[in-house]
């Protein structure tokens, strides 16, 4: 089960990261105001080479591939409810990192997300990873019997 | 009416998509990376996977219609529709995947929208 917890951690604080990053990387690079072709180059150069763009990008990458990992372990019903911690972590990096203000009612919206997503990390199971854990990643095992929920030859 | 179209689309193919991914992922089996050869055999099974394709692809679609309809519309305004997608993803997984979700996890997911609601509305004002 704590592989479970530790990636959906992971996955919050990547997508969170990512999300900061790229805002911060866009604003840097500057509004897309023509569709002149010399224009747009212009632009696409500043934005390949802006440091914040490229690894928020990178970092919500990591984040799309701790989701896969986790919907191939663990119930949709528990992963996507279980992003929702996203608005928590960016509330929390806006008012200590950004040193931005946030309302108190803010606040309140935050705690109600942080209890439903408490209750939800308590209904983790491990239903899909034992359905799915035997099988074989394909050429480790030659009597293959094609499983119709698992594509690798189960083991 | 535009807008309550691309609004409604927004959920649908967000909750479509992670219901393909979702399915694909289990097709895959559960991901144990040991070594550089398991971690590309895995990428391998999931690029090739028709149903993680066709998941990202809505999600694809899902990202291109939110951008464009953030520059009409006001997030605090966008935010709440989206809340919504953590029931119907929570329903389709009961209906299409076969979930079993615990009344704990549903009060928790009411929870969750709750307090989105109360995010977006502190937003506005």
């Amino acid at each position: 089960m704590i592989h479970i917890w530790l990636a959906v951690l992971l996955l919050v604080l990547a997508d969170t990261a990512g999300d900061i990053l790229v805002t911060r990387g866009m604003k840097q690079v500057g509004k897309v105001t023509t569709l002149n072709p010399q224009e747009l180059s212009k632009v696409v150069r500043r934005a390949i080479t802006n440091l914040n763009l490229c690894l928020g990008i990178l970092s919500s990458a990591f984040a799309f591939f701790m989701l896969l990992a986790l919907l191939s372990w663990t119930d949709l019903s528990f992963v996507v409810p279980a992003t929702a911690l996203v608005y928590v972590f960016s509330t929390l990096g806006a008012r200590y990192i950004l040193k931005e203000r946030v309302t108190p009612a803010r606040w309140v919206g935050i705690l109600f997300i942080s209890a439903g997503v408490m209750l939800i990390l308590s209904t983790a199971n491990q239903d899909i990873y034992n359905k799915t854990k035997n099988c074989k990643p394909i050429g480790q095992n030659t009597k293959a019997r094609i499983d119709i929920k698992c594509n690798r030859p189960p083991g | 009416m535009k807008k309550f179209i691309a609004l409604l689309l927004i959920v649908v193919l967000q909750v479509i998509g992670n219901v393909c991914l979702s399915y694909g992922m289990q097709q895959v089996g559960a991901i144990k990376i040991s070594n550089i050869w398991t971690f590309l055999t895995v990428g391998i099974q999931i690029i090739t996977n028709p149903w993680i394709i066709g998941g990202v692809a809505c999600l694809a679609a899902f990202f291109i219609l939110f951008l464009v309809t953030l520059s009409h519309l006001d997030l605090s305004y966008v935010l709440p529709i989206n809340a919504s997608q953590y029931v119907l993803t929570a329903l389709f997984a009961w209906l299409i995947l076969g979930e079993i979700i615990s009344p704990n996890r549903w009060i928790g997911i009411f929870l969750v929208t709750v307090g989105i609601l109360i995010v977006s509305q502190s937003d506005r004002n």
